[in-house]
């Protein structure tokens, strides 16, 4: 292009104007953006996929089986054949914390959806019926907040047995309360909007302004709290397992292996070692990713 | 021929700890088709409770509705019941709110949001309803509208998100227009936009519309008819030539002599109403206005005044027009 030819008219204007070229992020593609900037909740996911990765296709990579027994093999180092040793009965330890990860993502992601679900309806409706309901609803709360939670698994155990559907009741008795409390102040702040008002004016229903109002816009606080639930219910089922009241031999829970390695750990450290650091590992990862959440989705941080 | 929209004699109460607030105390006016009339007053007079009282969404308890009857074509909507309401809430009377920051629900996109209504009151598909959507936003004057539509409200200015607003409530054609303070949290120039663009689409949609604004300014242009209100009560009615030339009450005056005009000299100062608004929990037995008015009488501490004539369509609640015609 000549220089003077830098003088004509313009010709596609059209082109140039940002109506047309740059798109704005969406809400998500933001909350992506801050939560890749925060490298411990980035790390945090990383490592949930990869362990949930381990969980569903672990037990292939290894030749053993979770249950398999080799009285010649027990108490070994981690060896190339078995990467984190085998137990007492010569299990592999491997195979056994992949299992483990199954249970412990399964119990954990099964009583925080059930909670959730739970809570957000329990909460949502009190606070946004108010008056007599609410108080009903909430004070029904507390007193089940109110008996202590070991002795509600204790009985539940004694009258179920131990298993898992057990350990899921027992998780989600009491666990969702949480949930609720957070719910009904969120929407107890939210409900005085005037957005509600004016959606109300449009002729919108209560039903509709719960569900389609209120709820998406508590969606940051529940997402938080639902990250927070899950590590507290991973951490209480390997608590309760490491009672011996949760899964049973030859089912593998990071709680009973754990169980299993305390007498051992002087000599066999590996058998307590390994169960232990994945309780601590998943459970850090859930704790900073929730932390992470709770600033990626908070509105006012907003960049 | 009946009016479109009656209220008579309407009384709304809070019941707070501290006592009964009485936000309306009696008030009553009309509005005909294709009229705009403003309700003028100070903060805290009662214009949003009556704003909020004509579609029932005044919340209850604490709000009572104590008295009266909101008469929409004939039908009183007062005695209706939610499900009733609900259908006419958006459909007949739609409303648009003061702040266009916090009256969007600000994880619906734009044309959802607009959608919402015609999808209820309508019963249009979803396609048919964006397409509606869309040309709301247009008819508004947002540019782009179908990329607006896919939008969140965080993503537009204060201007754009006013016009959102009034693309919403006219997307579904209601016969009666509830504006409460629709410009007062925008600047100067986009509140002039927003007028002409009301007053364009008024003339187009032949809707009525109910003007709440505590700018005179807004009214002149805009509406036929002024009301003053004061202390929850309707203290003159007029067409907007006899409020700005011939104010009648005192407190229409000290109004005026409080908003800065053009023709003003520069070195002239305005004229505040000297006091503050009665509280509304104890409103003293007489004229409400009586202990700021500075023409005050006798008669104006003890007793109500009641309404009287100034002219055919001028109406005033004061004493000092006691030799005029009562009604």
């Amino acid at each position: 292009m000549k220089n003077s030819d830098l003088f004509l008219p313009l010709e596609n204007r059209e082109a140039l104007s940002d109506e047309n070229g740059c798109h704005s992020p969406s809400f998500w593609g933001g909350v992506y953006r801050r939560l890749y900037c925060n490298r411990a909740a980035f790390a945090s996911l990383v490592i949930l996929v990869l362990l949930a990765m381990l969980a569903i296709t672990g037990p292939l990579l290894s030749s053993h089986t979770y249950f398999e027994t080799n009285l010649t093999q027990k108490n070994l180092v981690p060896t190339r054949d078995s990467w984190f040793g085998t137990d007492d009965l010569g299990r592999d330890m491997f195979t056994r914390i992949c299992y483990g990860a199954r249970i412990s993502l399964f119990v954990g992601i099964t009583a925080a959806s059930i909670d959730l679900i739970i809570g957000v309806l329990w909460g949502g409706i009190a606070a946004f019926a108010g008056g007599r309901v609410d108080t009903l609803l909430m004070r029904i709360a507390d007193i089940l907040y109110a008996i202590p939670y070991l002795l509600i698994v204790i009985m539940l155990m004694v009258v179920m047995g131990t298993g898992l559907v057990p350990i899921i009741i027992a998780l989600t008795i009491t666990g969702w309360i949480n949930m609720a409390r957070i719910v009904r102040g969120q929407i107890f702040q939210l409900k005085e909007q005037e957005y509600i008002l004016a959606a109300t004016a449009l002729g919108a229903g209560r039903r509709r302004i719960l569900f389609k109002h209120l709820i998406p816009n508590v969606m940051g606080p529940i997402i938080v709290t639902m990250t927070l639930t899950i590590p507290t219910a991973i951490f209480t089922e390997a608590f309760l397992s490491f009672l011996g009241l949760g899964v049973q031999a030859p089912m593998a829970s990071w709680g009973t292996m754990a169980n299993d390695g305390l007498p051992a750990m002087r000599y066999y450290p590996w058998r307590l070692f390994f169960p232990a650091a994945f309780i601590s590992i998943t459970m850090l990862s859930f704790n900073l990713l929730g932390d992470g959440l709770r600033d990626a989705l908070d509105p006012k941080s907003r960049k | 021929m009946s009016m479109l929209l009656e209220v008579k004699d309407l009384r709304v109460s809070f019941k707070t700890y501290m006592g009964v607030v009485r936000a309306l105390r009696g008030v009553s006016f009309s509005v005909d088709r294709r009229q705009s009339i403003a309700i003028v007053g100070e903060s805290g007079c009662g214009k949003s409770v009556l704003a909020q009282s004509l579609m029932k969404l005044i919340v209850t308890p604490p709000g009572v509705i104590e008295s009266g009857q909101v008469l929409l074509e004939g039908d009183d909507l007062l005695c209706k019941s939610n499900k009733e309401i609900e259908r006419i809430r958006g459909k007949e009377i739609g409303m648009i709110f003061q702040d266009p920051m916090t009256s969007l629900n600000p994880t619906m996109r734009i044309g959802k949001q607009i959608m919402e209504g015609l999808r209820k009151h309508l019963r249009m598909s979803r396609d048919k309803a964006f397409a509606r959507a869309v040309e709301m936003l247009e008819l508004v004057g947002i540019s782009n509208p179908t990329r607006r539509a896919l939008q969140y409200p965080h993503e537009l200015s204060g201007g754009m998100r006013q016009r959102v607003i009034i693309a919403i409530a006219l997307a579904l054609e209601p016969k009666v227009l509830i504006a409460d303070e629709p410009t007062t949290a925008l600047d100067v120039t986009i509140q002039a936009q927003i007028l002409e663009l009301m007053k364009k689409i008024q003339k187009r949609m032949d809707t009525s519309i109910i003007f709440i604004t505590h700018d005179l300014g807004v009214v002149a242009n805009l509406c036929d008819q002024v009301m003053v209100m004061y202390a929850g009560k309707i203290v003159e009615k007029g067409s907007v030539r006899q409020i700005y030339h011939h104010p009648a009450h005192p407190y229409t005056r000290g109004l005026l002599k409080s908003c800065p005009r053009l023709d003003m000299d520069t070195k002239e100062r305005l004229l505040p109403i000297e006091g503050s608004p009665p509280n509304l929990l104890h409103i003293p037995s007489g004229c409400a206005f009586c202990p700021r008015c500075s023409e005050a009488m006798r008669i104006c501490a003890n007793r109500e005044p009641k309404t009287f004539q100034v002219s055919l369509s001028h109406k005033v609640d004061c004493w000092k027009h006691a030799n005029q015609e009562t009604i």
